[in-house]
């Protein structure tokens, strides 16, 4: 009877980095409807989600995540850019027979900057693609909650300006029901 | 020292303070005597009156606590008017019906540690199912489909109705709803309110619903919107998301069934009708309902949009696998 061993794998000799990109990262664009010009519509954006707790990060807005996570608002492209940590390490079992060889593959592939393949490579992609796409939905769903919420606030303020724009407000009243919200803006010409 | 103990005695005692503070919290003075007692009781002449006049007054305070001075429809030669528990139209509309069964059933609550069998509480008349329920705070022994086969009052209906905690996947008044003529007018608008709370409840609990975990959501709404009412506490014991709102849309079904029939052809009077068109409109039954079916369609868009965005993370990483 053959003994099998637990051994401890680096992630980068068995996926490579393009793939761990791909496995760890998702882009998803989004809409803004432009009730003012883009680059007022942007900053009005902007505004709200600073106002949510979000931050400045390289010339997108960071929404507060978990850590090993970042999920980033591309104001001026429109896009919601979300990383997961991909592990360092993949965990598996190896027969006793064939442990060497696994362990020379892995030294060999670590000193040449290589993946070793086969059916160990095959197994890594999988499992951690099922985590990563589980962990990337939730981000996404999480990040979509406060994207959405802002949005709400920018169209609600958009929709003043525009109409500060066409003559005197004289009185704004607002009613939500479920899903929606009436925004009531009575102008006087 | 002889001590006479007289059963009756003691069970007046005993329910005296199980009015006042439930059975758990009354202690009858010579609690370390009930095994002496006989385990049945037999009633004397006078005890009739004693009875009545006792429990009549517990039932009055019990009514006054549950609907405060909240007004009924009641039809006076054919007109609908409105009296409250203050008015004597309101006690004059209802008749109590309180046997000795109802003393012989707290009298076997009062010996339980002696005796082994659970006490017969459907050997009772509704009124008796009513002092039981209060002496115990528990209203779910009592079903609508007893109540009524065995003629209970409206008042007594509306006290079960107010008390009873509903379990979402058996709304035991949507008996009444069912069977919209046997319902009383005072009850009617009681009903509607009552209806509309629910499916306030029911909207509550979805808005703490999230689509990433559709199972496992089992929780309690407390509905205490109304500050003279008593609370309603709904319990959601469904996983499947599909079939809460099944059951909840043909609780509505089975509602507007009934508040159609009591706005039509049931009407009692010559003006009930705009009563109960009334009612629908101040107790917002209709918006309620269309604010419980938005909540439905945003959580199914919700799933729906997490169910998108899983297959698009899929495809993107299943994409170029050739780069790999």
């Amino acid at each position: 009877m053959s003994r099998s061993y637990k051994i401890r794998i680096p992630i980068e000799v068995l996926l490579s980095n393009d793939r761990l990109d791909k496995l760890g990262s998702f882009s998803m664009p989004f809409d803004v409807m432009q009730i003012l010009p883009a680059d007022q519509m942007q900053e009005l954006l902007k505004k709200s989600l600073l106002a949510a707790g979000c931050s400045e990060s390289g010339g997108a807005i960071a929404v507060p995540c978990k850590e090993g996570q970042t999920a980033l608002i591309d104001l001026k492209n429109s896009t919601l850019r979300l990383k997961v940590a991909v592990p360092g390490e993949f965990t598996t079992s190896v027969y006793e027979e064939i442990l060497d060889s696994v362990n020379d593959q892995i030294k060999n592939a670590l000193a040449s900057g290589t993946q070793i393949g086969g059916r160990i490579g095959e197994s890594a992609d999988s499992l951690l693609a099922g985590q990563m796409a589980k962990q990337l939905r939730d981000l996404a769903m999480a990040a979509r909650r406060v994207l959405n919420a802002a949005l709400k606030e920018t169209y609600r303020e958009a929709i003043k300006i525009k109409a500060s724009q066409i003559g005197n407000v004289t009185n704004i009243s607002e009613s939500s029901e479920g899903g929606s919200t009436r925004i009531r803006i009575e102008v006087a010409v | 020292m002889k001590l006479q103990l007289y059963p009756e005695d003691i069970l007046f005692e005993y329910a005296e303070k199980s009015f006042a503070s439930g059975i758990d919290a009354a202690v009858v003075k010579h609690a370390q005597y009930l095994h002496h007692l006989p385990r049945m009781i037999e009633f004397s002449e006078e005890f009739a009156g004693r009875w009545q006049t006792l429990v009549k007054s517990a039932v009055k305070r019990f009514v006054a606590d549950t609907f405060k001075l909240r007004p009924f429809l009641f039809d006076v030669e054919g007109y609908t008017k409105r009296f409250n528990s203050a008015d004597e139209h309101f006690w004059n509309s209802c008749e109590f019906s309180f046997s000795q069964r109802g003393a012989e059933r707290l009298y076997e609550l009062l010996m339980r540690e002696f005796i082994e069998e659970e006490p017969m509480f459907l050997v009772a008349t509704p009124d008796d199912g009513l002092i039981l329920s209060i002496c115990t705070n528990n209203f779910g022994r009592y079903s609508f489909p007893w109540l009524c086969r065995n003629r209970a009052n409206w008042l007594t209906q509306a006290l079960f109705v107010a008390r009873q905690q509903v379990v979402i996947d058996r709304i035991s008044w949507q008996y009444l709803l069912d069977n919209p003529a046997e319902v009383a007018l005072p009850l009617r608008e009681y009903l509607i309110e009552r209806c509309a709370d629910l499916i306030i409840a029911c909207s509550g609990h979805l808005r703490h619903l999230d689509p990433s975990t559709p199972g496992g959501q089992l929780v309690d709404v407390v509905n205490d919107l109304r500050e003279d009412g008593v609370p309603l506490k709904v319990s959601f014991n469904q996983h499947d998301f599909n079939g809460k709102v099944t059951t909840v849309r043909r609780f509505i079904a089975s509602a507007e069934k009934a508040f159609a029939y009591w706005a039509g052809e049931g009407g009692v009077g010559l003006d009930d009708e705009k009563f109960i068109r009334g009612a629908l409109q101040q107790y917002r039954f209709a918006e309620e309902v269309r604010e419980f079916e938005q909540l439905v369609s945003d959580y199914l868009e919700g799933r729906g949009m997490e169910g998108a965005i899983y297959e698009s993370i899929i495809q993107n990483q299943n994409s170029n696998r050739s780069s790999t």
